[in-house]
Order: C-alpha cells, then sequence, then structure tokens
C-alpha cells in the first residue's frame, strides 16, 4: 500500500503524522496530536482594500500578483483542510470575523458551512457585529446564540483591536454572560496588530483592560489570544500582564499563535522566549495551541514546526507539549471536540 | 527518457558525427562542401561579418537571440509564454557593435514593462559571446499591488554557440522608481504627502535557444526573479518562446 502524500511534507517538516491515519508531531520520542484554534477562513472579496493589498504584500511573487486566486484556494475550507493534512495538524478550529473597517468578515455561516463540510476535522467559532451596538446589540447576541447551537461551534472570537471596541467597555459584558451561559470559552485578540485601520490604543489591545470583564465573568472561560504580542515592533509587548491574569483568575488561558512566525519575530528568539517564561511561571496548563493560518500555503505546517522548535529551546517537557499541542484544548473544550 | 531520445537531442545540440540520414545528404553533396552547408541551405543571405572563423556562412536567428544581440543589417522577432513570464521582443542590428531593441515583458498579465534598449557585443569570440544591454521603459502593475514608474535594466549576457542551440545566461538588475501617496485623514482635514521609494528586481534566465533553421529558434529557459527583493520572496519560473529573423539590409 502506497504511503499517503501528506506523509511526505510531514517528513520534511521533521514532523510525524500518525500512524492508523492519525496526524501529529513526533516530540522527544512521543507522538502528540496536534490541534490548531486559530484559523481564518474568508472569502477575498469581503475584505477590505487595504487589508487585500496587506495581505497580498505577505505572498510571495507572482501569487502576489493574483492573490484573489492564492486566498481562495488556501482560505476555503477544502483549502485549510489541506493545510492541516500538510501540516499533519489533525483539528483544526475555524473563526468567524466581523471586522467591516480592517480585516473583513467572515460570517458564521461561512464558518458553520466549513464545519458541516469536515465535520470530524473542523470546529467552529461564531462571532457577531459590535458596530451598531446600541442599537443592534440585542440581535446580535441572539443571532450569535443561534449561531453557537449549530454542531461543532464550541467558542466565541472577538478582536477588539480590529472590532473597534474596548476592552473594558461594559456595554459589551452581554456577550462574556452568554458565553458563561452557554458553556463557550471566549477567544480575544490581544495586542497590537499590523492590519490597516487597527485601535492601537491601549484600551483595544491591552489585556490589562480585560479585567473587569474576567473578574465579572468567573464561569466564563477566557482564552488571551497572541498572549498581547506587539505586532508592530516585534516585541513581547504584554506578556506580563497576561502571565499576571493567568495567575490571578482561573478562567484565563493562553494562546501563542502568529507571534511565532518568521514576520513576527524575525530573530526567532520572542516565541522560546515567551515559552519558557509560561514555563517558569508554571502556566503550561493553560496554554492553547494556535497558529493563526491558513495565512499564505504551507503557514500552518511552518508554524507547527517553528512551536516544536521553541518548546525545545524553552526545554519543554513530552508533557508540556501534549498539554499545549492538544491537551489543553480537549480540557477546556471537551474531549469530543478533540476527536 | 529513453537512451535514444537523449543521444539525438545531444545529436541535435552538440552536433555529433552524421546519422544515415546525414550521410546521405552529404553523399549528395559536392565533395568540398561543409557538413554545415550540406545540412541547412543557404536562404540566399550575406554573410554577416560576426560569423567569420565559425565555418558556417550565415549566423541562426538563435544565436543571435541566445545573445540578446543582432548583427550589422540583421533583425529579429520573437515572443515567449510561461510562468509566470510572458514577452515578446524586436532587435535590429545597426553596426558598430551595436543592436538596438523594443521589448514588452509580462508577468501574468498584471505587471507590464514597455522598454526600449541598446545592446552592445562586448566579446564576441567564435564560441563564446558576452553582451551588455540597457534597457528605458515605464512599470506598471494593476491589481492590489498597483504601481508604476519609470524602469531601467541593465543586463549582461553569456551565450555560447554551439552547432544548433545557443546555451545562454542572462543577469539583469532592473530598477524602478515609485511615487508613494500617504494620506492622512484628521478631525482638522486632509492631508496627502509624496514620497519616492524604489523596487529592485535581481534576475537570471538560465536557458537555450536552439536553431529549427536559420531563420527560426526555439528558446527554452528558467527565469530566477527577485521581484522587489528583499521585501517580497519569488518563486522561480520558466518559458518557451519563438524567434524569427532575417537581414534588412
Amino acid at each position: 500500500m502506497s504511503r499517503p502524500w501528506w506523509l511526505i511534507p510531514c517528513a520534511l517538516l521533521g514532523l510525524t503524522c500518525g500512524e492508523g491515519g492519525g496526524y501529529g508531531v513526533d516530540y522527544d520520542g512521543t507522538w502528540i496530536p496536534v490541534i490548531d484554534m486559530h484559523l481564518h477562513p474568508g472569502d477575498w472579496d469581503a475584505i477590505p482594500p487595504e487589508t487585500q493589498t496587506f495581505l497580498a504584500s505577505r505572498f510571495p511573487f507572482p501569487l502576489n500578483l493574483r492573490p484573489d486566486r492564492t486566498a481562495d484556494q488556501v482560505l476555503s475550507a477544502t483549502g485549510i483542510v489541506g493545510e492541516l493534512d500538510r501540516g499533519g495538524v489533525h483539528v483544526g478550529v475555524l473563526f468567524a470575523v466581523y471586522a467591516p473597517r480592517t480585516v473583513g468578515v467572515a460570517t458564521n455561516e461561512l464558518v458553520e458551512a466549513g464545519v458541516a463540510e469536515y465535520p470530524k476535522r473542523l470546529l467552529g467559532f461564531a462571532s457577531l457585529r459590535v458596530d451598531d451596538w446600541a442599537s443592534a446589540g440585542e440581535g446580535e447576541l441572539d443571532r450569535l446564540e443561534e449561531a453557537l447551537a449549530e454542531p461543532g461551534m464550541v467558542g466565541i472570537k472577538l478582536a477588539h483591536a480590529h472590532m473597534h471596541f474596548r476592552m473594558d467597555d461594559p456595554s459589551y459584558f452581554g456577550i462574556y454572560e452568554l458565553a458563561g451561559r452557554l458553556g463557550k470559552p471566549v477567544y480575544l485578540h490581544t495586542g497590537s496588530s499590523s492590519f490597516p485601520g487597527i485601535a492601537l490604543e491601549p484600551a483595544y489591545t491591552d489585556p490589562a483592560y480585560l479585567e473587569p470583564a474576567i473578574a465579572a465573568h468567573p464561569q466564563t472561560i477566557f482564552i488571551l489570544g497572541h498572549l498581547g504580542y506587539d505586532f508592530v515592533d516585534h516585541e513581547i509587548g504584554e506578556l506580563e500582564t497576561c502571565i499576571e491574569l493567568a495567575h490571578k483568575y482561573g478562567n484565563v488561558y493562553l494562546e501563542p499563535s502568529a507571534l511565532g512566525s518568521e514576520g513576527a519575530d524575525p530573530s526567532g528568539e520572542n516565541y522560546p522566549t515567551i515559552l519558557r517564561r509560561i514555563r517558569e511561571e508554571g502556566l503550561v496548563d493553560r496554554l492553547i495551541y494556535g497558529s493563526d493560518g491558513p495565512q499564505s500555503p504551507g503557514f500552518v505546517g511552518e508554524y507547527l514546526e517553528r512551536t516544536v522548535t521553541a518548546m525545545e529551546r524553552a526545554e519543554y517537557s513530552a508533557d508540556d507539549a501534549r498539554a499545549l499541542l492538544s491537551g489543553n484544548f480537549i480540557k477546556v473544550f471537551g474531549a469530543e471536540a478533540g476527536q | 527518457m529513453s537512451v535514444a531520445v537523449i543521444l539525438s537531442l545531444g545529436t541535435f545540440f552538440l552536433g555529433a558525427p552524421a546519422g544515415p540520414a546525414d550521410a546521405a545528404a552529404s553523399a549528395s553533396a559536392p565533395a568540398t562542401s561543409t557538413p554545415e552547408v550540406a545540412e541547412v541551405p543557404d536562404e540566399e543571405a550575406p554573410p554577416s561579418p560576426h560569423t567569420r572563423g565559425l565555418g558556417v556562412d550565415v549566423e541562426s536567428v538563435a544565436h543571435q537571440a541566445a545573445a540578446g544581440f543582432s548583427g550589422d543589417g540583421r533583425w529579429q522577432v520573437g515572443a515567449s509564454a510561461g510562468y509566470p513570464w510572458w514577452g515578446a521582443r524586436a532587435q535590429l542590428g545597426v553596426g558598430h557593435g551595436l543592436s538596438t531593441a523594443v521589448e514588452l515583458q509580462s508577468a501574468l498579465a498584471r505587471r507590464w514593462r514597455p522598454a526600449i534598449g541598446l545592446t552592445s557585443l562586448w566579446l564576441d569570440r567564435p564560441r563564446v559571446r558576452i553582451s551588455g544591454e540597457l534597457l528605458l521603459g515605464w512599470l506598471f502593475q494593476v491589481g492590489e499591488l498597483a504601481r508604476r514608474g519609470p524602469n531601467a535594466e541593465l543586463r549582461l549576457r553569456l551565450a555560447l554557440r554551439l552547432r544548433r542551440a545557443a546555451p545562454y545566461l542572462m543577469l539583469g538588475s532592473q530598477h524602478t522608481l515609485l511615487a508613494s501617496r500617504t494620506t492622512i485623514e484628521a478631525a482638522s482635514g486632509t492631508t496627502v504627502r509624496w514620497s519616492a521609494r524604489g523596487e529592485w528586481t535581481g534576475w537570471a534566465t538560465l536557458g537555450v535557444v536552439a536553431a529549427v533553421s536559420r531563420k527560426w529558434g526555439i528558446d527554452l529557459a528558467a527565469d530566477l526573479t527577485w521581484v522587489d527583493a528583499p521585501a517580497t520572496a519569488a518563486i522561480p519560473g520558466a518559458h518557451i518562446g519563438l524567434v524569427y529573423g532575417g537581414f534588412w539590409r
């Protein structure tokens, strides 16, 4: 019987796909399954022109001449599953996004359709519009609840900097109340961003501004995406605030996506430093893996490879690696989500 | 690829000893004829001063295409298609070791660069040619990464002259001057600021032009380009082209 084609890129990446058709990495002699909790499906036409330009500039020539074609290949559910296969990742989580002025819109319906198409490979996070909250907020919460009732929709995605609402604005706390009531964790983008049109003031990026919401909703799990990383200056940013919040509140989890990419961490030093700090602080059991892919072809696998390297440099044990790459996700979202 | 095919290709490009067909042609030719004259009939063309010493009367268009240079009184046109680069070029030998060129270059029909050029033949040996070329043009790119501006390119070509093939290496350094407009929308009003920046593209093409006849040639090459280096990574490409030429005086 011939070997599956995806074993080849896995082997090239130093990754070992599991036996019996599984996926994962070989870390220190231990096979570990991988769940990538941060992936963006999309529709090129729903992305604002400035962001299209930004994304196109990240593609290699000549793919950057027709970024719409490239994007459609990797941003569809089929394209993302292909990227998961290439990277040795078993399960991926698709994020809905409603940020029409910055990164664009990926609707709940788009995510639901992707999850329905690949129910064994994809899960979904729903989101909502907040740009007309005073008059449309109630309706948006109802729509969010409906979306979360769909099969495979396991959490809520928010990005204050992209969506232009303050982290400490109690007007929006109803989102966290809903999340707690439904038992759906909330993922929050923290730190700055290099996308055009982002709100870069601390109230939109600094996770310290989330503390009132975290404290007021102990039943809600808050996942601090990107660990407050400074994507503009490629610096570690507000990591210590994230660590402090995780120590202080048992409902805080940490997610290290994108910050270890070649573009965000050109020296390759920040990612292992961050993982080492988290290990030293005894917070590895709060760390959930995500890549922020697919971005460009091959990124999902490349980020996993960089994560493995960073874990080795941060002296993670095999148990630590398992906790980061899939164990903590299964703990938070339930065993069924990790199957 | 079979051994027979490899051998036949080697014979085509390198001019190995004549096979049965060549032997028949040679048998019908006068005893004093060279194999080249027997194989490729002179198309009533005058000899070119640039082919002296090669044992042929008229140099094929393929050899001139590989060098990017047309001898005095000669012209040629060519077109190529590939991924991502497409192109068309016409060149005209004007004597004094110079030829002129008009060129259109495109990548995926989104990036275009029409240009005019002047080529100087720096080294002209029976088996080796080195030429330098200056092209002046205008770059315009449409789509998400739209840009436009004046463009200049320096090229260096090394071309070998085998019997019916001309392997070549072309190195290019392409520079474009781009204007950037920054619009700042503030409460006090909108400010527009202009600034200039350069785009550099490094270029290497490694290929071979095969002479189908004296007037026709087929170009096969790999294109290694680094567009907008070092900001952007690039994927290598390849092209196939056709060249055709003759004499204008």
